[in-house]
């Protein structure tokens, strides 16, 4: 077990990701919170209303965008030839080095993210009185699952689901890919969802031509019937299989190929 | 201490580099590793450390596998690549947080290396030269303390001075538990600081001996004139005449010539030792 994880190596091996990063993290979250903040005071400024439903979706939004330059960054050792050999020397395990990675690029990026938020709609909202009063509303407290609040909790892990598995494999594109990493990634989470609606749309051809129009592929949606009442639709349900098997299957599979990892 | 046996590999799309390559070293020596652009020295290192897997075959370092990359392993190893890199911090931020991942690191003994190499804690890594920045690590490298220490072109883009030092920190530095290997194509920087030469060609091991065996079984001449040529081994035209090789005559020990040996086992003349 010493072999894979010992947390005063650990806490050392953090520490010392911290000690030669704090900088590029530093930069990156003014940068993050600069643009929150003017995204934020133009929405303000061409809208009348800024309700739970607006700031949820920008606040969505934005982190879709952040995590693709955040996570999909991540392993910046592995982009150079000297620097791999320098990350693949350094004495803490592969999986130590996989944990740091994970909980900054993910998880601690996930909790600033939140706080930047919060802060640059306060300083938008501030900024916006400084400058245009007259259009004066009040900003309700913004909550990541607010917009969601009132769907059936089924619905509401659709979009977060979508998001884990979006989150994972940017972070495994960051380890498999060494040059244009991000482009690489980027294309990869777009053509794996694309690559799956391609496939659905082929089957629905091969096995409903009839029922198949155009470019919609035959999704038959029935609701699941419980205990007298009509539950989720399987749709619903095949979304959130897929990308919780995604999210799955892409955490130890980014494990093993850094594992793998050669010059 | 390293067990190499049957080592296979290539480079993907490249022919095979190393086919059933077979080498044992034991801890307490410095090693020469030479050969020619190309030869697979750095890649024989790559493979000690981990960075590369064999095809097949087996690499075993005081019991560990390389490819493993098992930390007990990785501390009690460092490998000073020709162009190392170095985050972009000051030297003592680098030292405060890198050095307790190295069990053994005696801060002592860095901090006496490099005042010798004159570095200043105070410098940032990315503000300084190449060779500043080589100097460093190699300071770094031997304050780790590490059983083995893999040093790949050391001398490059070091000064005269620097490498003088080099060879002074290095033998003060090293104790018996501790393998060195020196791979370099630069033979004169390191000839006076190894005790073992292994040149590879082509990735296999055409020379494999001890320093003082060598003495022991060969002389190394300057001569006006060749008069006997079927005692010389090797030959090479210089200002005075010849550098040569003969067998060792009447136990006269002569310090060896590290060049004219690489310059004659390159040209496929056969030494007996």
């Amino acid at each position: 077990m010493e072999k894979y994880f010992n947390l005063t190596r650990f806490s050392k091996y953090f520490r010392y990701n911290l000690s030669i990063h704090y900088k590029a993290y530093f930069i990156t979250c003014i940068i993050l919170l600069i643009g929150l903040v003017c995204t934020n005071y133009i929405y303000l400024c061409s809208n009348h209303e800024y309700k739970a439903n607006t700031h949820v979706t920008i606040y969505t939004l934005s982190y879709c965008l952040s995590a693709i330059l955040v996570i999909g960054t991540g392993f910046p050792e592995l982009r150079t030839k000297s620097k791999t050999i320098y990350f693949l020397t350094i004495p803490a395990s592969v999986f130590e080095k996989y944990l740091v990675q994970f909980f900054i690029r993910t998880i601690c990026f996930t909790i600033i993210y939140h706080v930047l938020f919060w802060v640059s709609l306060k300083l938008a909202h501030h900024f916006y009185m400084l400058t245009d009063y007259k259009k004066h509303f009040a900003i309700y407290d913004y909550n990541f699952f607010s917009a969601l609040e009132n769907s059936r909790p089924m619905q509401m892990y659709v979009p977060i689901s979508l998001i884990i598995a979006m989150c994972l494999m940017l972070f495994t594109g960051s380890i498999i890919y060494k040059k244009h990493t991000l482009f690489k990634t980027v294309f990869t989470v777009i053509a794996i969802p694309f690559g799956i609606y391609v496939i659905l749309l082929i089957y629905s051809y091969i096995f409903h031509p009839g029922a198949t129009d155009d470019f919609y592929p035959t999704l038959y949606n029935r609701y699941l019937y419980d205990g007298g009442i009509y539950g989720y639709g399987t749709r619903l349900i095949l979304i959130i299989t897929i990308t919780s098997f995604t999210s799955l299957l892409l955490i130890p599979f980014a494990y093993f190929k850094l594992k793998e990892k050669e010059l | 201490m390293i067990t190499i046996e049957n080592l296979n590999f290539n480079h993907s799309k490249e022919k095979q580099l190393f086919q059933d390559l077979t080498l044992q070293l034991n801890s307490g020596n410095i090693v020469g590793l030479l050969g020619k652009n190309g030869a697979g020295k750095s890649t024989l290192l790559q493979l000690l450390s981990g960075l590369l897997s064999q095809k097949s075959g087996n690499i075993d370092i005081n019991g560990f596998e390389p490819y493993d990359k098992n930390p007990n392993f990785l501390s009690d190893l460092y490998l000073v690549t020709d162009e190392p890199y170095v985050p972009n911090i000051k030297i003592k931020s680098f030292i405060k947080n890198f050095a307790p991942l190295y069990p053994n690191f005696d801060v002592e003994k860095l901090k006496n290396i490099l005042i010798e190499f004159q570095l200043d804690e105070n410098m940032k890594l990315d503000k300084i030269s190449y060779g500043q920045r080589k100097k460093f690590i190699i300071a770094f490298a031997l304050a780790t303390n590490s059983k083995l220490l893999l040093l790949d072109e050391p001398t490059n883009g070091l000064d005269i001075p620097s490498k003088k030092i080099f060879r002074k920190v290095l033998i003060e530095s090293i104790n018996e538990d501790q393998l060195v290997m020196i791979s370099t194509h630069q033979v004169k920087d390191i000839e006076t600081i190894i005790d073992k030469i292994i040149v590879i060609d082509h990735g296999r091991i055409t020379f494999n001996h001890d320093l003082y065996e060598i003495a022991e079984k060969l002389q190394f001449k300057k001569v006006p004139s060749i008069h006997n040529e079927d005692q010389v081994f090797y030959s090479e035209k210089c200002p005075e005449g010849y550098h040569i090789i003969t067998p060792v005559n009447k136990n006269e020990e002569t310090e060896v010539d590290m060049e004219l040996l690489f310059n004659a086992i390159n040209n496929n003349i056969a030494i007996h030792i």
